[in-house]
């Protein structure tokens, strides 16, 4: 069986759901076609390192790239006592970029998605954060139902410094700074919610993978851009 | 020997041409420093304030090269001061339009109704609608949507009405579509909303919404809200109508033409009836 993710040396063939991707040598070079519904996408390319990593990349590349943060939307509220930390299984939406391994980290040779695209608004109109939405279940266990080709697992710590019960209906966070790690047959990443006040709490990504054995993602965007202010932790204060 | 002619005072032609050198190297320092920065800081800074912290550096090195030049060419700075507040004063009545434009450029900089690159119309409904490309000090230049290049001299543009399009992050759009009387209204509402769904600029929160807003004349008439990113808005807006057009013909649901119904006092006869 042909796993999507890893490194691999030319020829191979990827056919899963509406997702057709093909690379095949012919003389000196490299010819790569792709296929998703009926959009193809086909390139040759001349390289002494013919081998390409396709690996999982953060979900702010398409359709258009806007906005840095990432919202996801809980499709049943948590409540969480004061003081309690907690662990929970959350989903979010993956790109997928493909690399020659001998080319640059912020130049995929090509980046798609089989992740539904939609953007929502957290905030108002004037102060908010345009973000990339994706609705999810929470489950106290790891799923083992999800489709690595379209979605990641999240491990999310929440922990509630308040002296009152807190109901979190979504999460926001700055996508720039995700650690994706994956393996063959999954995607994941660790990320955590301080709720640190009434109107504050503050999001951000561990570099520490979900599961044993998973290999660390390139990071697009921290490679591409890291903006000077606002580090990699995102602070929600327009509720939660 | 000529380097040692003296021109005036103490400044001899070598004084002159070390002044021309020390000029000419603060120019250059000041453009490679500006040029640095710009690079640097291109996808960290936004770009009208790149520019400005570059100009700033380049008249910084400027000056420095002004200030080491002046002793040298036994200039004096007190002198200076008396002269341009002579001069100051001549050139404040000769151009007093440069003087209130300058003024407004310095109030423009600090109050920042707008940013280089956002869409703005510059004074009332009918006024100069374009992207900003750069905030000078004396007037503001725009390209409009034709791609023409207009200069708008700044005090216009801080007295009059500014509308900036970007500096909500977030805009809503609205359509009007009409459906027969004889049309499910709810499908027609369900199917449009679906539309919606589907589009990813089309934000999820705040909610879209499709209501019935009148029954008109001759259509069920719907309103139709979406709220879009404001850099995305336009290109959304353009295309939405018509998906929503084509949707509801596919299943059944049309645009009705205007309808009258005429009733006659006398049944009508043809012709040959008569």
């Amino acid at each position: 069986m042909t796993y999507l993710y890893g490194t691999h040396t030319p020829p191979f063939e990827f056919v899963e759901r509406e997702l057709n991707l093909k690379v095949l040598e012919e003389n000196e070079s490299i010819n790569y076609t792709r296929e998703i519904g009926d959009k193809t996408v086909e390139k040759s390319m001349f390289s002494e390192d013919k081998r390409m990593t396709i690996q999982p990349v953060e979900p702010l590349n398409l359709p258009k790239e806007i906005t840095s943060s990432l919202l996801l939307d809980f499709e049943n509220p948590i409540i969480i006592d004061s003081g309690m930390k907690k662990k929970i299984y959350a989903t979010f939406p993956i790109e997928i970029a493909v690399f020659l391994e001998s080319g640059s980290a912020d130049k995929p040779l090509d980046i798609f998605t089989l992740a539904k695209q939609k953007y929502t608004l957290y905030g108002d109109v004037k102060t908010g954060t345009i973000c990339k939405y994706w609705a999810t279940q929470q489950r106290t266990d790891m799923p083992q139902d999800i489709d690595p080709i379209v979605e990641g697992v999240m491990e999310l710590t929440i922990i509630n410094r308040t002296n009152e019960w807190k109901e979190v209906t979504k999460v926001v966070f700055d996508a720039f700074g995700m650690k994706i790690y994956y393996d063959e047959d999954k995607v994941g990443m660790k990320g955590a919610m301080f709720i640190k006040d009434e109107d504050l709490s503050e999001t951000g990504f561990s570099n520490k993978p979900i599961d044993e054995n998973m290999t660390k993602g390139r990071e697009i965007f921290r490679k591409k851009k890291r903006p000077i202010k606002g580090g990699s932790k995102f602070v929600m204060e327009s509720g939660i | 020997m000529m380097l040692d002619r003296i021109l005036y005072g103490g400044v001899t032609v070598s004084d002159f041409i070390v002044s021309v050198i020390i000029l000419f190297a603060a120019v250059m320092i000041g453009k490679a420093v500006s040029l640095r920065i710009r690079h640097s800081l291109k996808d960290k800074v936004s770009k009208d304030r790149l520019n400005t912290i570059s100009k700033i550096v380049y008249f910084l090195s400027l000056m420095i090269g002004f200030l080491i030049v002046l002793p040298i060419l036994e200039f004096r700075i007190s002198g200076f001061l008396v002269a341009g507040g002579i001069l100051g004063i001549i050139i404040g009545f000769a151009s007093q339009s440069i003087v209130t434009n300058l003024i407004s450029g310095v109030f423009l900089t600090f109050e920042r109704p707008f940013r280089v690159d956002d869409v703005v119309r510059l004074g009332g409904e009918n006024g100069t609608m374009g992207v900003v490309e750069e905030i000078k000090i004396i007037s503001t230049t725009m390209r409009t949507f034709e791609g023409v290049y207009v200069r708008v001299p700044n005090e216009k543009v801080f007295t009059g009405n500014i509308t900036n399009f970007l500096e909500n992050i977030a805009r809503r759009f609205e359509y009007d579509v009409g459906i027969r009387y004889k049309d499910d209204a709810d499908e027609a509402m369900e199917l449009i909303k679906e539309l919606i769904e589907e589009q990813p600029m089309a934000l999820k929160n705040p909610e879209p919404q499709v209501f019935v807003e009148q029954l008109g004349g001759s259509a069920v008439e719907l309103k139709v809200r979406v709220w879009a990113p404001s850099t995305e808005w336009f290109p959304l807006r353009m295309e939405l109508l018509w998906k929503i057009k084509k949707e509801l013909e596919e299943n059944g649901i049309q645009v009705p033409f205007n309808q009258q119904e005429v009733w006659f006092k006398n049944a009508l006869q043809t012709e040959e009836e008569r």
